[in-house]
């Protein structure tokens, strides 16, 4: 098009003085500064030794040290950091791809307002400062009219809570949904409910017995590698039996000592019936049972005589002679034994009411927090950074909806659908590392409500990535993702002594991208005003965590936050791990003031007139017993028979609750679940390239029988039906599934998320050709068709409950 | 080398200061007011037609503030995302991880943005602090070719020949191993996909005029008999 000479050339030389001159725009360069500090040397063409910083991996929740490499100002590796006592420098696939979230072409680098109609994906980049107060002013403004409960906040992974609530309850929204019940959210409250802690600590590495339902360690879990390095451990050095009952042969499956194929959502009546021969048996531990639960043997043996291995076999397809023999060495080897379970368990209409049963078996054979059992989790505490707004009062019907009063950990699969049902009114709704649209189950229902304006009138994505979500939203904050940002992190400890870590920025923030703790909240508080700014007059971060560090003495005298950002982790290396936590005996001076009711339990008043469970009274002393949870008042002992459930309305004792769906079931038919893989997380992975091009493509899990009664062989792309919607995928035919199931793995089949996620083209012009990402086909997201399902006992969602029909495609 | 000879160097290297500025401006961020009533200067203007490059009548009748929110608009998708954009960053086209004989990541930040900022470094600049940016971005790039060309002038202008030959290398080498291993292909992905004259004119431009100004800066530094030690 150009006839260039260089005449021409010279003279768009000449005529481009003008522009220049303007003088506008960014200037990159800078005169490198040596001369001005006397001895910068640019020289750079050594190797030089490459700086290590330890943090902590959130490429899934488990938590695992990492050190990240800097070399010449660029994140090149990331390995285990072998001081971490959960991970001990083990990291996963997914750990070590991290370095691709910092660079993935596609990060959303600076603040975005939408200029077209949502989801048209019309966007102008602002400043900062005018997205701060655009958001601070519309926050503001709501605020002001007394409507701050107008504001939702909605978070996927968020390990800043302490950050997140403090801003929330000084803005005074009661909103905050996080994503527990698309997870296991009815586990947590099982526990809760029965021995007042979310989650059990299986001492694996001690055990001599795994007894695992549903749950797939070798692959994935919220405390990954930590927890499958002590199973091979325990295997390893103690000839510990593993034996899982799960619908598909995962890996865990795979590598275990037997695998039962079972019905999905009828673990419980594999656990109940070994509970029945324990009793039967006597091989269960009475002292246990009649000093810690709040049950007799004779009451247990009553109940659970009902639940034999024939009917059991009946339910759930796993043979009742193995049943009744697993039980046996299960309980041979107490109480050095343990059960897992997970998603297979707790992600279905009955989950909590099922995840008790399996918790039982623990129980009636004493392994609860003894060496090789089924541990209680020991976390440490943080002090308060004061002063710290109270907690909002007002009720969330999105939060905790009315038919669910048990359901403690939100039921977020229902969050957008009750805003739709106008539950509440909506004003704002922000999110943070969240992606409903793509997450969530019936996501096309999800992305419709997103999408309207009405319901929701202005909708701010703080996030890295340009999920399915983010990409509806009005205004991006680019979020700095784990590797760019600092606070304190703590989980339950597989060494049974408590830790505490520090997630640290390994690199500065790509491009303006800021921390949501460290700067966003800090800013959009200032700019809200109205009493919200008292609550960051702690300083930096630095001081937020320095404060609170002030009940750890002990890391305090080795250095503080010096020590962790050094090593990354602490824990007192000079303390024994802790079993038996519940016989300790409580400190006399903690006894002081405090009084004992008819049932033994102490409890000392607090500054506001509430009793706080201090122990209780067992065979004349004052022990610890289990704490009960904030919302369950469990009695200081394990509730077997939980009077919370019987006052609900729900079975007292564990007990079988059929799933209604899967009752008579229609002879073309099958049951739908879901599963992960070892190295994806959810929705957030699919766009690191070096994870993509080892997992991009899934497929549906089919067994043989199944697939010749339709006529269908592997490779067949097919159509998989539900009552909320059609999706096609490739067929997989193998054994390694329960012949009434068919499963599909997670994490791929983005719409959006990027180039590497997506594969989608980088833009729609035809002759531009991408090479760069060389993998073709991304497989299928099928929670479309999975509808929204609440267990309405713990509010989990039932992903793997969905009755589909599948047909060539 | 004559007076004549060196003072037409010094000018060459001025307008190539100038063009380079003009490129690394069109891409370094969004067009704002006085860039764009520069842009829509009659000289301006006419030069591109002598080129063959005309921006339309409605590229000097738009009213301003919509055409800056257009523009605007453009930078973003085109350049910026978020979702499907052309990432003005080298590294994303041509770098593999290691810098080593592994396969092409398309990812930010690889091995080639490590070079680059070497680069940069060597030739005694840095990023300003202020800057949010990568070292590889087009506009980092274009705009250190201006400040090589810039010192180049200053250096015939003050008869410091090797020091001039030396500048002309340095740019000669930036263009044949980086820019132009890139900023072709990402002008003509550019060019192919904007739905804005202006970005594609400028995209079209730029691929022409860094593939012309690398036969004459090649021709030069021939002439001037330096070779870098790259």
């Amino acid at each position: 098009m150009f006839n260039l000479t260089r005449r021409e050339f010279l003279q768009l030389g000449a005529a481009s003085t003008a522009a220049l001159a303007a003088g506008s725009g960014l200037s990159a360069l800078a005169q490198a500064d040596e001369l001005a500090r006397g001895g910068k040397d640019f020289g750079r063409k050594s190797h030089k030794e490459r700086q290590g910083i330890p943090s902590v991996c959130l490429q899934c929740v488990s938590g695992c040290g990492i050190i990240g490499y800097v070399e010449d100002g660029r994140l090149v590796k990331i390995e285990g950091n072998p001081e971490h006592p959960n991970s001990r420098g083990t990291i996963c696939a997914r750990g070590q791809a991290g370095v691709n979230q910092v660079y993935d072409p596609d990060r959303i680098l600076y603040p975005m307002r939408r200029v077209g109609a949502r989801g048209e994906g019309k966007w102008k980049r602002i400043s900062w400062e005018e997205a701060l107060n655009e958001v601070a002013g519309k926050m503001r403004e709501l605020r002001e009219s007394g409507k701050p409960h107008e504001f939702v906040f909605r978070y996927g992974r968020n390990r800043v809570t302490d950050y997140t609530d403090r801003f929330f309850d000084a803005y005074g929204t009661p909103h905050r949904l996080n994503h527990t019940t698309i997870c296991e959210g009815s586990k947590q409250v099982a526990l809760q409910m029965t021995w007042g802690k979310g989650r059990e600590l299986a001492d694996a590495a001690h055990t001599k017995y795994v007894l695992n339902f549903g749950c797939n360690p070798y692959e994935a879990h919220t405390q990954h590698s930590s927890l499958v390095q002590r199973i091979v451990e325990g295997r390893v050095e103690n000839g510990a039996k593993l034996v899982t009952f799960d619908v598909r042969m995962s890996n865990t499956a795979g590598r275990s000592d037997e695998w039962f194929p079972v019905k999905p959502g009828t673990d419980a009546a594999v656990a109940l019936a070994m509970c029945n021969v324990i009793m039967e048996e006597q091989l269960y531990d009475e002292k246990f049972i009649n000093t810690w639960t709040n049950v007799t043997v004779e009451q247990l043996k009553q109940h659970l005589a009902q639940f034999t291995p024939e009917w059991a076999e009946k339910i759930s397809g796993v043979p009742a002679k193995d049943i009744a023999r697993i039980a046996k060495e299960f309980a041979g080897n107490r109480p050095r034994a343990t059960t897992l379970s997970y998603r297979g368990v707790c992600a279905h209409y009955n989950g909590t009411i099922s995840e008790r049963c399996i918790s039982l078996l623990n129980i009636i054979i004493g392994s609860i927090d003894q060496k090789g059992g089924y541990g209680v989790p020991k976390g440490p505490k943080f002090a308060d950074v004061k002063p710290k707004p109270e907690k909002v009062k007002l009720h969330s019907e999105l939060a905790k909806p009315k038919e669910y009063p048990l359901a403690t950990h939100t039921v977020s699969q229902l969050g957008l659908p009750l805003i739709k049902e106008g539950r509440e009114k909506v004003s704002i709704y922000m999110t943070y590392v969240n992606n409903d649209a793509y997450s969530y189950p019936d996501n096309n229902l999800m992305t419709e409500i997103l999408k309207d304006e009405k319901l929701i009138p202005y909708f701010v994505a703080v996030d890295a990535y340009m999920g399915e979500a983010t990409a509806l939203a009005d205004i991006i904050l680019p979020d700095a993702i784990y590797l760019e940002r600092t606070h304190l992190d703590k989980d339950d400890p597989y060494g049974m002594v408590p830790y505490i870590a520090l997630r640290q920025k390994i690199v500065a923030p790509l491009g303006e991208a800021k921390s949501f703790h460290e700067y966003i909240l800090p800013e959009l508080a200032k700019r809200i005003g109205g009493g919200m700014e008292q609550y960051y007059a702690y300083g930096t971060v630095e001081d937020f965590m320095t404060v609170q560090l002030g009940k750890t003495p002990e890391l305090l005298s080795e250095g503080g936050l010096d020590y962790l950002k050094k090593h990354g982790v602490w824990y007192d290396k000079t303390k024994k791990p802790a079993y038996k936590a519940h016989t300790k005996e409580v400190k006399p001076e903690d006894l002081v003031g405090t009084t004992a009711d008819e049932n033994g339990v102490i409890t000392k008043l607090d500054d506001h007139g509430k009793p706080v469970y201090v122990g209780i009274m067992i065979e004349g002393k004052a022990l610890k017993g289990f704490s009960p949870d904030k919302h369950f008042d469990t009695g200081g002992k394990i509730a077997v028979y939980s009077k919370v459930l019987e006052e609900k309305g729900f079975p007292a004792l564990p007990t079988y609750v059929p799933i209604p769906e899967h009752q008579n079931l229609k002879a073309d038919e099958l049951i739908m679940t879901t599963f992960k893989v070892n190295v994806h997380t959810q929705s957030r992975t699919a766009n690191c390239k070096w994870l993509s091009e080892i997992y991009h493509e899934n497929s549906l899990w089919m067994h043989p029988e199944a697939a010749a009664k339709r006529g269908l062989k592997d490779g067949d792309l097919v159509v998989v039906t539900s009552k909320v919607g059609s999706q096609k995928i490739k067929l997989r035919v193998t054994e390694g599934i329960y012949p009434g199931v068919v499963s599909f793995a997670d994490s791929v089949g983005h719409s959006a998320y990027g180039r590497i996620a997506s594969g989608k083209q980088v833009t729609d012009a035809e002759d531009v050709e991408d090479e760069l990402v060389w993998w073709k086909d991304r497989g299928a997201h099928l929670n479309s068709i999975i509808p929204v399902t609440v267990d309405p006992v713990g509010g989990n969602q039932g992903w793997m409950d969905t009755v589909v029909t599948v047909k060539k495609a | 080398m004559s007076k004549q000879n060196v003072n037409e160097r010094a000018q060459v290297a001025a307008l190539r200061t100038n063009i380079y500025g003009l490129l690394s401006r069109i891409f370094i961020c969004e067009v704002d007011a006085r860039f764009l009533e520069e842009l829509r200067q009659q000289k301006f203007i006419n030069t591109l037609k002598e080129l063959g490059v005309d921006l339309g009548q409605a590229f000097l009748e738009q009213p301003i503030e919509e055409q800056l929110e257009d523009l605007a608009v453009e930078y973003t998708r085109l350049f910026l995302g978020p979702g499907k954009h052309l990432s003005p960053h080298e590294s994303v086209y041509i770098s593999t991880f290691s810098g080593q004989q592994d396969s092409k990541q398309g990812l930010l930040w690889g091995a080639a943005t490590v070079k680059v900022n070497e680069f940069i470094e060597e030739v005694g600049y840095q990023l300003a602090a202020d800057y949010p940016g990568i070292p590889d971005h087009l506009g980092v790039e274009l705009g250190l070719m201006q400040q090589l060309a810039k010192r180049e002038e200053t250096a015939w202008q003050a008869g410091d020949i090797d020091q001039a030959a030396k500048l002309v290398a340095e740019q000669d080498y930036f263009l044949r191993e980086h820019i132009l291993k890139w900023v072709p292909q990402f002008c003509q992905q550019v060019a192919a996909d904007t739905v804005n004259d202006f970005y594609r004119v400028m995209a079209k431009l730029t691929q022409e005029l860094i593939a012309f100004d690398h036969g004459q800066i090649a021709e030069l530094a021939e002439a001037v008999m330096v070779r870098p030690n790259h």
